[in-house]
């Protein structure tokens, strides 16, 4: 699967992932077994790194890396930074918010609000398309999507079918790893 | 010929069929204006070109052989010194400046200066086609047609109607002077595809050398040891001209492929930022042609600094660094108000009035134009 430059590879089987959710309290220190699907991002400019999809037993889903094979010294950014955390619906479906990886007047990259014209440079087309293509169920704000009237209803997000690991990955390669890739925010 | 036969439009942006279409109209006009003259002269005059080439041996000129050159002809009107302008229907300054212009397009085209694309076509057959219809000549209609298709290919709004394998244009147009000019262009092209200018996108294997360029110590080091040594005599030099193409956030990683070839990445593309061990000497080995084509602007040396003709800029106003000793180079060749042009391989260079061009100096980005020079 490709998303602008890079390439997703997806790697079979599932495994026992140990570890802490990122959603979990603060003050809560206990580790989760939770069940790991892995795929691997190469890019144009020779990075090989894979990501995996953690569904744990007491917390949301989130995508995370897990091994940086090699690359350029700046997607290293992305062994810390840049987890995409799931929100399971009662309807079966994850909502994920749309934001991305950007230099926003620091010195290294964090998670903030994407535009469409970026978010169509990262996804190298129109990002409606882009979403659908790689197998969104839905792209909007989370109020258009889930109804949400929370101070988050205008944020962005997309719908997912609950697992399905092409379009979480995708919407990760372009976010995440697009986003180091092209300096976003620079 | 009424229209355009079908098979000498542009099918693709594809540069054999875009040289040998240039060829095509170029020759074309000149032959449909050779016959205008011709027939002008035909009573009073049947010799006019035999008297030309005579005055012209006699002046120790640049001579032609074909009387249907478009060069030969478009000289004769820009000079306005033989009846030549007499003979072409509708003639006026109007059209003696657009040819003055085309003349220059020509020479420029015909010395492999000019990159083989879309926007080379259009603006020759363009400037053709404005000629022609001054002068009802019968190629205006193909033209207009030509330049149509070209347009709609570079604005993505035509589909070809087949695929077909070799581009028609070049190898039914084009005499074998030409389609071997065409050759020339096109083994220029790959020669810059494989070895582009310095900033240009590098488009073979990336490099498995891996170093690191640093701002802080000016040092280059690979897995953590000094490669200083093998810079050459000016490692200063050579550390700042590989930093002039590096953005300032980056941590300075860069790959060396096995010709010395120094690469970094930008949004994901690998680009040249330049060379360890020197330059490898140009591939195209002919004499007096440029290794890069001309780039769409044009420049005035003013005597003391270097104006760009479209937006009036100053070089010494827009370039990053200073640029005192490339404008004292190119005052060594210009004279003050002199027109000159540059490559994307950062020639400087200007020609002569049969489109010979001379190498003047050499600038990189930092004492350029911004945006001009590749990186």
């Amino acid at each position: 699967m490709k998303v602008n430059r890079c390439t997703i590879e997806f790697i079979d089987g599932e495994v026992a992932y140990e570890g802490r959710p990122t959603d979990s309290p603060r003050e809560d220190k206990s580790v989760q077994v939770g069940k790991l699907r892995k795929f691997r991002v190469t890019t144009t400019d020779a990075l090989n790194h894979i990501f995996g999809l953690i569904e744990w037993p007491g917390a949301r889903p989130e995508v995370c890396s897990i091994e940086m094979i090699s690359g350029l010294e700046k997607y290293e950014r992305l062994e810390g930074a840049g987890r995409l955390t799931l929100i399971p619906q009662s309807n079966g479906t994850w909502l994920a918010d749309v934001r991305a990886l950007r230099y926003n007047g620091r010195d290294h990259q964090t998670l903030a609000a994407v535009s469409e014209a970026e978010l169509q440079e990262l996804a190298a087309q129109e990002p409606g398309e882009f979403f659908k293509q790689i197998g969104c169920l839905g792209y909007g704000t989370r109020a258009d999507l889930v109804g949400d009237d929370s101070r988050k209803r205008n944020q962005l997000a997309v719908l997912v079918k609950a697992g399905d690991i092409q379009a979480i990955a995708g919407l990760f390669a372009a976010t995440r790893v697009m986003a180091v890739m092209n300096d976003l925010g620079e | 010929m009424a229209g355009a036969e079908s098979s000498l439009l542009l099918e693709r942006d594809d540069e054999i069929a875009i040289a040998g279409g240039i060829f095509y109209f170029a020759r074309l006009f000149g032959r449909q204006l050779a016959d205008a003259v011709s027939e002008h002269y035909a009573s009073s005059a049947p010799d006019w070109f035999k008297q030309i080439k005579l005055d012209r041996h006699q002046n120790g000129e640049p001579n032609y052989d074909d009387p249907a050159d478009p060069r030969f002809l478009l000289s004769e009107v820009a000079s306005l010194r033989t009846g030549v302008p007499d003979a072409i229907p509708k003639f006026d300054n109007r059209w003696k400046n657009q040819a003055d212009a085309l003349r220059r397009k020509l020479n420029n085209w015909f010395h492999n200066s000019l990159e083989p694309n879309l926007d080379t076509y259009i603006a020759i057959v363009g400037m053709i086609r404005e000629l022609s219809a001054q002068s009802a000549l019968p190629l205006t209609k193909s033209a207009v047609q030509a330049e149509q298709r070209a347009k709609a290919i570079l604005a993505k709004a035509y589909t070809p109607a087949t695929i077909s394998p070799t581009p028609s244009v070049a190898v039914a147009a084009v005499s074998a002077e030409d389609a071997s000019a065409t050759q020339r262009m096109i083994d220029k092209v790959k020669s810059i595809e494989k070895r582009p200018p310095i900033g240009g996108e590098w488009t073979g294997e990336p490099g498995h050398r891996r170093i690191r360029i640093s701002r802080q110590t000016r040092d280059v080091t690979e897995n953590g040891v000094s490669i200083r040594s093998q810079l050459g005599s000016d490692p200063e030099g050579v550390v700042e001209s590989w930093l002039r193409y590096i953005p300032e956030r980056q941590s300075g990683e860069a790959l060396i492929a096995d010709d010395g070839a120094v690469m970094a990445f930008r949004k994901g593309q690998a680009y040249l930022i330049g060379w360890l061990g020197g330059e490898p000497e140009p591939m195209q080995p002919a004499q007096g042609i440029l290794q890069g084509f001309a780039l769409p602007y044009s420049y005035i040396f003013t005597g003391d600094d270097v104006r760009e003709v479209t937006s009036n800029k100053y070089l010494s106003r827009s370039a990053p660094e200073k640029t005192k000793n490339l404008i004292s180079q190119l005052g060594e060749h210009l004279e003050a108000e002199q027109m000159f042009e540059a490559t994307q391989y950062g020639e400087l260079f200007k020609t002569d009035a049969e489109g010979n061009p001379e190498l003047l100096a050499t600038a990189h980005k930092g004492i350029w134009f911004p945006g001009h020079l590749p990186g």
